[in-house]
């Protein structure tokens, strides 16, 4: 089902060349402390997306095994060692699933799940908050976390870690964006969609009439721009009549 | 909800309107500080008559009542939120509207702006105090006056209970009445009266509550009031004020110092 597929290519291409890529070894995360962590500004190296700086979040599922081609950690811009002050922060999830499920609420519970994860990830020193409102989110590092060595990378291996805690998870790609040149408006513009996409996949479950006219439906952009929403609605067999392949 | 990773101990401070409260409230989160340099202390003002910030030093810009009020913005728009998003958006903006201050943080409850009863935002900061206890050392609350706060089981989570009463009757009611509904409500370890603004200490004797520890009697406090017709802070009253010393009884007494 093709859901996300186009967001994840978009944002690929406007990515380009990652400043460091690493593959994912279990052995590399960080530790996790299972709970809440809470870093008091005080004790805060710096803080990732603080001082207003744009911070963004968005987590794509897809069955496409050309676009999630196994584990792996991306950061375009600065590693945590590197950064002195508060920065623009984007982490950006690809998940890799082995087939979202033809059963619309099969489909939907899944996703949430495995979206879901991302509020369970705990690394030490790393206080992590993420708005679903906004689609911020924000880390205060702290400074004893940087003086162990923490890293993208390794943090970036403790999210893969907790992922596949998930059975219908086979691979990860997860993005760290710091570098200030990228259009972040752009991503956010992105994390809108997405959220649009399962709010989408909420309504439809909640039962739309088969034979609604799409003309007279608020979701029509959305679903005019993901093809895996129309067919959620009416089934293949619906869009068949409806003339779409 | 994630479980506590410390035990915190979660400090009420209630009584009767008028009483002090928020006096000895500013002077308990005081006493932590300096006996606890390091330790995490989160003092919330819970009362929406709003004292504590100002007994503290604070200015404060955001509460937790514009919290709920955007979330419930939210879902008045008719956008589809799951339990644990609506959890983490509320912990997202709590740490935008607590202030770290120097040795502890602050959160205030707010003023609904709506005319009406707190039941809403009463229920709001009982999940946030389950949220936040475990991310703390000390929690110190200055709550409502009256039974509302514990009769809604906003305090669930308290571990010290400290009434407040006066040399009144009514006084001495409230915090029976409050000590009644928190028996059958809350699991609180220990619980202590401290009578403030003593005006006969050979009255002293009447102020008695079956099972209550008698913590401190605290005379009438010149120094209290000359410091905060100043608008000076609790930070600035002088260690040996009336009200300086008997808090300090008072937490000695229940073992948080």
């Amino acid at each position: 089902m093709d859901l996300f597929n186009s967001y994840i290519t978009e944002t690929l291409d406007q990515l380009g060349t990652p400043k460091q890529k690493w593959a994912y070894s279990e052995r590399d995360a960080w530790k996790d402390t299972g709970a809440s962590e809470l870093v008091m500004m005080k004790d805060a190296a710096f803080e990732l997306g603080g001082s207003g700086k744009d911070a963004v979040n968005f987590t794509c599922v897809t069955d496409d095994h050309s676009l999630v081609s196994g584990d792996e950690i991306l950061l375009y811009g600065s590693d945590l060692k590197e950064l002195k002050g508060d920065s623009t922060f984007a982490r950006i999830v690809f998940l890799g699933v082995k087939e979202i499920s033809k059963d619309e609420q099969e489909a939907f519970n899944t996703i949430q799940n495995m979206e879901f994860v991302k509020y369970h990830v705990f690394p030490e020193g790393y206080m992590n908050r993420v708005s679903p409102e906004s689609h911020r989110e924000q880390v205060r590092v702290s400074k004893q976390a940087v003086k162990k060595g923490i890293s993208f990378k390794s943090v970036g291996a403790d999210y893969i870690k907790q992922y596949h805690t998930n059975p219908n998870i086979q691979s990860v790609k997860i993005i760290f964006v710091t570098d200030p040149s990228v259009d972040y408006k752009k991503f956010i513009e992105t994390a809108k969609k997405v959220n649009e996409v399962t709010k989408t996949m909420n309504k439809i479950l909640e039962g739309l009439p088969e034979d609604l006219d799409c003309a007279s439906c608020s979701f029509k952009p959305v679903c005019d721009e993901v093809e895996g929403l129309k067919e959620l609605h009416f089934g293949k067999e619906g869009m068949k009549k409806m003339g779409h392949k | 909800m994630e479980e506590n990773k410390t035990k915190a101990k979660i400090i009420a401070v209630a009584g009767k309107g008028g009483v002090g409260k928020t006096s000895l409230c500013s002077a308990i989160v005081r006493h932590l500080v300096d006996a606890h340099p390091g330790k995490r202390i989160l003092a919330i003002d819970a009362d929406p008559a709003i004292g504590l910030s100002t007994a503290l030093g604070i200015h404060v810009e955001h509460t937790l009542d514009d919290i709920r009020n955007a979330v419930i913005e939210t879902s008045e728009r008719g956008e589809y939120r799951q339990a644990i998003e609506i959890l983490n958006e509320a912990r997202f903006r709590i740490f935008d509207t607590m202030l770290e201050c120097e040795g502890f943080s602050f959160l205030a409850i707010g003023r609904p702006e709506a005319a009406g009863c707190y039941c809403s935002v009463n229920s709001y900061l009982k999940e946030v105090i389950s949220m936040l206890a475990g991310d703390f050392d000390y929690v110190v609350i200055d709550c409502e006056a009256g039974i509302e706060q514990i009769s809604r089981r906003v305090l669930d989570e308290v571990t010290h209970l400290i009434l407040i009463t006066d040399q009144s009757a009514k006084g001495v009611n409230v915090c029976k009445e409050i000590k009644e509904v928190a028996d059958e409500l809350i699991k609180y370890e220990r619980i202590g009266i401290i009578c403030n603004r003593v005006v006969d200490p050979s009255m002293n004797d009447l102020i008695k509550l079956e099972n209550v520890e008698n913590l401190a009697f605290i005379p009438t406090d010149p120094l209290h009031a000359a410091n905060d017709i100043q608008g000076k802070s609790v930070f600035e009253l002088p260690a040996d004020s009336n009200i300086m010393v008997g808090v300090k009884q008072a937490l000695e007494a229940l073992e948080i110092i």
